[in-house]
């Protein structure tokens, strides 16, 4: 199995080696390394084996691969490393080929008026996350309440969207990070694509905590 | 000088004389082996037979079976613990997922090798006289002192909730594990003829005692290796 990971490392190393660090492949966030980099987004196949990875998560039965192709041409499950100790999150996500873009569905941590209100404080300082340019926007017919968040982060060069909804007993966070260079306007909310696969899914999601 | 008092063959017996003429050739092939710990007549060795042996302070010490041996002492796994323990041999750096965003999808986006030993943590308890050859021993512990090594491309993700670290690691996952050796030579009392080309050794007739267990050891063996994260609050 060692000499395995050797054989993929090898030419793994290079293709990442200005990729240090570490990101948000749905991204938020991100805390400068001692390297100075940062990576995009992120996710899968790699060295099989070499780590513990998770099955998948039963949210992926409402996150389908069709509905990921929505945003995600190519879009591919994204393998999850289970922690070195606990449960894995429950998450399920895709990414393209070209690890460039990424999209996952996964329950909210926190309530959704937690969430609204951490979104708001991310809006007035997008600098404690390493992003710019942040907007909350409200968003209908998804759930009982919505809203959509969108940032760029400025290590991992990443558009990222989160749509965030209640639909109920639970609370629910999809998305959205694409690496791009350049600054561009979020779309509004009524064509906004990611929101519009957030409605597809919620009907499929379980409803209870 | 005796180990867990492991059977002595007669002096003298049948078996022994009968051998006498090979015990002085491999005597005299032995002292060829001048640098090992324990010198060793190879190609004699049925366990009724005597080997001529010496060892470096030409005591009649016992002498566990080696290389240079005809027949080797081996070691013997008696005992393991049911759990494993995590040996982290690499961590890398930390990341937090800031606490105002819904959530983080994080991967260490490099490939990261490292080295590790298969045993870790060898502990060796021998009678006295055999404690010179503590590093042959050691060898013959299964698995001591070989070198692995993990190569990890962290280019997977795990998810963390606001506010949650994480940082890369290389795991050897290890599992205590005690044993002892089996097989050692005892020697007869007899000595052997001086070799022409050490004409001072002073060498002895040794039995070979296969299913005697004595000492014990203890350390960590490897079970598996693998990448994670370490993911806390």
């Amino acid at each position: 199995m060692v000499r395995r990971f050797s054989r993929v490392a090898a030419g793994s190393i290079a293709a990442l080696a200005f990729g240090l660090l570490a990101a948000c492949s749905t991204p938020t966030h991100s805390t400068p390394s001692a390297d100075g980099g940062t990576a995009a987004a992120v996710a899968g196949t790699g060295a099989a084996g070499s780590v513990k990875t998770a099955p998948p998560s039963q949210l992926c039965t409402a996150l389908t691969a069709g509905a990921a192709k929505r945003l995600i041409a190519d879009a591919r499950l994204t393998a999850r490393v289970g922690p070195d100790k606990g449960e894995a999150p429950d998450i399920c996500g895709y990414t393209s080929a070209d690890r460039t873009s990424t999209l996952s569905l996964t329950p909210a941590s926190r309530a959704y008026d937690a969430e609204l209100s951490a979104a708001h404080n991310l809006s007035a300082h997008p600098a404690s996350a390493g992003m710019r340019d942040v907007r909350v926007d409200p968003v209908s017919g998804l759930g009982r309440r919505a809203f959509r968040e969108t940032a760029y982060q400025i290590q991992a060069r990443q558009h990222i969207t989160f749509v965030v909804w209640n639909s109920g007993a639970r609370t629910w966070v999809l998305t959205f990070a694409t690496t791009a260079d350049t600054r561009t306007k979020p779309a509004t909310v009524s064509d906004d694509k990611v929101v519009r696969v957030a409605r597809s899914v919620t009907a499929k999601l379980p409803a209870g905590r | 000088m005796k180990i867990n008092g492991g059977a002595r063959r007669g002096v003298g017996s049948v078996p022994v004389r009968k051998k006498r003429l090979a015990s002085k050739w491999m005597g005299l092939v032995a002292f060829a082996l001048a640098p090992l710990v324990v010198i060793a007549a190879p190609g004699s060795a049925s366990a009724a037979s005597t080997v001529c042996l010496q060892n470096s302070d030409g005591s009649q010490s016992d002498i566990a079976g080696n290389w240079s041996t005809p027949d080797k002492t081996r070691s013997v796994g008696v005992q393991q613990a049911n759990k494993t323990w995590q040996d982290w041999v690499w961590r890398g750096p930390t990341f937090q997922c800031p606490w105002n965003v819904p959530s983080c999808s994080y991967a260490w986006q490099q490939a990261k090798t490292t080295g590790w030993q298969w045993s870790a943590g060898l502990n060796l308890k021998v009678p006295g006289p055999l404690s010179k050859a503590l590093s042959d021993l050691a060898a013959l512990t299964p698995s001591y002192g070989r070198n692995g090594s993990t190569t990890t491309s962290f280019t997977f993700t795990t998810n963390l909730s606001p506010g949650q670290f994480a940082q890369p690691i290389q795991v050897v996952e290890r599992r205590w594990t005690q044993g002892v050796y089996q097989g050692i030579y005892h020697s007869t009392g007899r000595s052997c003829l001086p070799s022409p080309t050490r004409p001072n050794g002073k060498a002895w007739q040794y039995t070979w005692s296969p299913n005697e267990r004595w000492g014990s050891w203890t350390t960590n063996l490897k079970v598996s290796d693998y990448g994670t994260y370490h993911v806390w609050k």
